[in-house]
């Protein structure tokens, strides 16, 4: 047998050295010099119990990173999806969020369904300088918030306030009467709709009070409704306006049915989605009234709209949820823009975030524009009816567009939130 | 009739919407009390059985027609078979997966374990085979009607039938558990079951059909449950925390303790939103009004609270066998 010589024994030391760093070294080393995709790096959490509207987020980002590409790219270059499940779990966010900008050095942040993860992920846009392309609703922009609202951060999406001024300017024009009572789940999100109440209750002249006419029902635990029913019947108000989610508003509306709610009161529902009549039952939602960001019927008026609810009905089978138009079409207003400009390396973000800055787009329902001072999407609100069973087409089509409402009236004014000029010049 | 400013009739309605939530705690909580008081296992996966329930009671009441019984069928096959293919499966699980942790360390932690796992298997498994979006399942049209009205509220069938079929059920689980002979051994089996074994007796297949039925109790909760709230993959996870504060509250390995303990929970519950509407004025230690909207709050709150002074002052319940979690 050979003696293993110093020579011999440093070649093989060294070719071994080489494959366990070239393996274990961050991705942006081993991609070397060669023509580095543009990395959208996307946090969702396809397990849990947002898990179909987290699905159609994905879908929607993966197509709006699909048609970019098709188009030639960014800057010549191809964008590259890195998508990241966080379980519902707000650390596994962080932990995300931190792999993809410190290991994948991806060039843009995106994701999240609900606001622990948008705070989350806004505080790292703020620290790290990067955009963050926020899919849930806006809720940095709030006036408690905005402050805190990174100037990278920008959404499609609504605030708490225009979901609120769509349906109560729907109640006002309707005449569906002046005495309003709330029932809310009692979490953080319900209570970003307190302050809209008192402003446009006022304005509208309609009857509400924060301290008597909302009936508060504990939150997670709780999903019986009932025990807030005695309440509104004895209070005997023209409208119930409930604010709940998933599998929650599924419940208020089957135990509102059964005991005959809706038979005595007119019953708005702050905001909804097509999974929960869907999960509620054919001419569930009949008679009941809802806000939504989109529609997938919105395809017989916008073409755009067609397309996106036709492909998505090709891959999932089933129609485009608001969760995935609006992934579909912030997504594709950053890319389209860093595509224009060129802006799309991390130390150009705030060039780029001033060219977003008051940009006017129009992807999958009419002219939507970003807001310089708060980043607020001022786009329509659809006020949505129910179907009876009788007037469904499809196993889908439960809802329909009924009305809209869009203008920055819809909004707080930047003045009132105490924010002068762009966001992007208030750097942190 | 009015005392302390409620209307006798809106008492009444509480009282009413407290029954029918402590039936539903009652149902859940009786099969998770079987199952720990003969075989010591606390079963985390109790709420995901009841899950399944409901799903299986949602895909047997699509399949049913009925050309005499119409639409209604659906639910009543649903409600009858339910309970049975639970069984069977609980039954099936017990042989294949519990059977092996008897007898080796830590049985009891071990079975913690599997039924932990099984709570986080069976809702993927759910959206594995059922799809993602919740299931529509709704009330029969038989039972849309309302009984009579107290005051503004309506007693509907529905909810009326949940607590006759709760009470039924409770007397019938009696009568099998200290009237039958299989009621004589399972109770033996619980108290010594190595003199039981020494009698001659197949411990085993009792632990497998007391396992069984628990979680037919499981599943047949989770049909009657279904048409008044969602049938989603996660709704075992939140009820499965009130049902552990029944059985705490009311004694585990106890027959009578989850009854009681779920109707005064229940009643607990539904009544305390009523204390904001009372004239009577509650303040706070700093002197300020405590609202309406904090006693809607405190409703769930409280149960916990409840649970925790019944651990302090009497550990195993107020109806639990002594010694239970030794």
């Amino acid at each position: 047998m050979s003696r293993l010589d110093r020579r011999k024994f440093l070649k093989g030391a060294g070719l071994i050295g080489g494959i366990v760093a070239a393996q274990t070294a961050p991705p942006f080393l081993r991609e070397g010099l060669g023509a580095r995709p543009i990395k959208w790096g996307s946090i969702h959490p396809t397990t849990g119990p947002y898990s179909t509207e987290a699905f159609d987020q994905v879908e929607g980002v993966k197509i709006a990173i699909e048609d970019v590409n098709k188009e030639g790219g960014v800057d010549g270059r191809e964008v590259k999806l890195l998508f990241r499940d966080d379980q519902f779990k707000w650390d596994q966010t962080t932990t995300h969020a931190l792999d993809l900008i410190d290991n994948h050095r991806i060039d843009f942040l995106a994701g999240s369904m609900v606001g622990p993860e948008e705070v989350r992920l806004n505080e790292f846009s703020r620290k790290r300088k990067i955009i963050y392309a926020n899919y849930p609703q806006h809720i940095m922009s709030t006036p408690g918030n905005a402050k805190k609202m990174s100037p990278l951060f920008f959404t499609a999406n609504t605030t708490p306030y225009q979901l609120c001024a769509s349906s109560l300017t729907y109640i006002a024009k309707n005449n569906l009467g002046k005495k309003i009572h709330c029932v809310f789940d009692d979490y953080i999100w319900p209570k970003m709709f307190i302050p809209a109440f008192e402003k446009l209750t006022k304005d509208f002249n309609l009857t509400w009070n924060a301290n008597s006419s909302v009936s508060w029902v504990p939150f997670p635990t709780s999903m019986d409704y009932s025990a807030t029913f005695p309440r509104i019947l004895k209070e005997k108000p023209d409208v119930v306006y409930a604010l709940n989610w998933g599998q929650r508003q599924v419940a208020f509306v089957k135990q509102a049915r059964e005991a005959g709610l809706d038979k005595k009161v007119k019953i708005v529902l702050g905001a909804t989605e097509i999974t929960m009549p869907e999960a509620a039952g054919l001419g569930s939602y009949h008679g009941f009234n809802a806000a939504m960001m989109w529609h997938p019927s919105l395809a017989s008026k916008y073409p755009a709209a067609k397309t996106l609810n036709d492909k998505f009905l090709a891959r999932r089978k089933r129609p485009c949820s608001s969760y995935g138009m609006l992934a579909h079409d912030l997504t594709r207003l950053i890319l389209d823009t860093a595509r224009e400009t060129k802006l799309y390396k991390r130390r150009d973000h705030f060039k780029l975030a001033k060219v977003l800055e008051g940009k006017k787009f129009q992807y999958s329902k009419g002219v939507c524009e970003i807001r310089a001072c708060d980043h607020v999407c001022i786009s329509e609100v659809f006020v949505m009816r129910g179907k009876s069973k009788a007037e469904m087409k499809d196993k889908f089509d439960h809802i329909e567009v009924i009305g809209s409402s869009s203008g920055e009236g819809n909004t707080v004014s930047c003045e009132a939130k105490g924010l002068k000029g762009p966001a992007s010049e208030r750097r942190a | 009739m009015a005392a302390g400013g409620v209307e006798f009739s809106e008492f009444v309605q509480h009282l009413f919407l407290g029954l029918v939530q402590g039936s539903f705690w009652v149902l859940l909580a009786l099969g998770l009390s079987i199952i720990f008081g003969l075989m010591g296992i606390i079963n985390f996966g109790h709420g995901a059985f009841y899950m399944l329930g409901a799903y299986v009671g949602f895909t047997v009441s699509d399949l049913v027609f009925s050309p005499f019984l119409g639409p209604n069928a659906g639910f009543i096959v649903a409600l009858a078979m339910v309970p049975v293919v639970m069984f069977a499966l609980g039954m099936v699980f017990e042989r294949y997966v519990i059977s092996r942790i008897y007898n080796t360390e830590n049985e009891r932690f071990s079975g913690v374990l599997i039924m932990f796992g099984m709570s986080i298997f069976l809702p993927d498994f759910v959206r594995l085979i059922w799809g993602r979006p919740g299931k529509p399942f709704n009330i029969p049209p038989m039972f849309q009607f309302s009984l009579f009205k107290t005051g503004t509220l309506d007693i509907t069938a529905y909810r009326s039938f949940t607590i006759i079929t709760a009470a039924i059920l409770v007397a019938l689980l009696w009568v099998l558990i200290y009237k039958t002979n299989l009621g004589m051994m399972i109770r033996a089996g619980t108290n010594n079951n190595t003199m039981v074994k020494v009698l001659g007796i197949n411990v085993s297949r009792i632990w497998r059909l007391t396992f069984g039925l628990g979680i037919a109790l499981a599943g047949f909760s989770g049909v009657m449950i279904a048409p008044l709230f969602a049938v989603d993959a996660t709704m075992g996870e939140l009820i499965l925390v009130q049902t552990f504060i029944v059985v705490v509250v009311g004694g585990m390995g106890s027959f009578i303790g989850p009854v009681i303990g779920g109707l005064i929970l229940g009643q607990l519950w539904a009544l305390t939103p009523l204390v904001g509407r009372t004239q009577y004025v509650v303040q706070n230690w700093t002197g300020t009004v405590i609202g309406p909207d904090f006693w809607e709050k405190a409703s769930d709150i409280l149960l916990f609270i409840v649970m925790a002074v019944i651990l302090l002052l009497r550990p195993r319940g107020l109806f639990g066998q002594e010694g239970a979690f030794d």
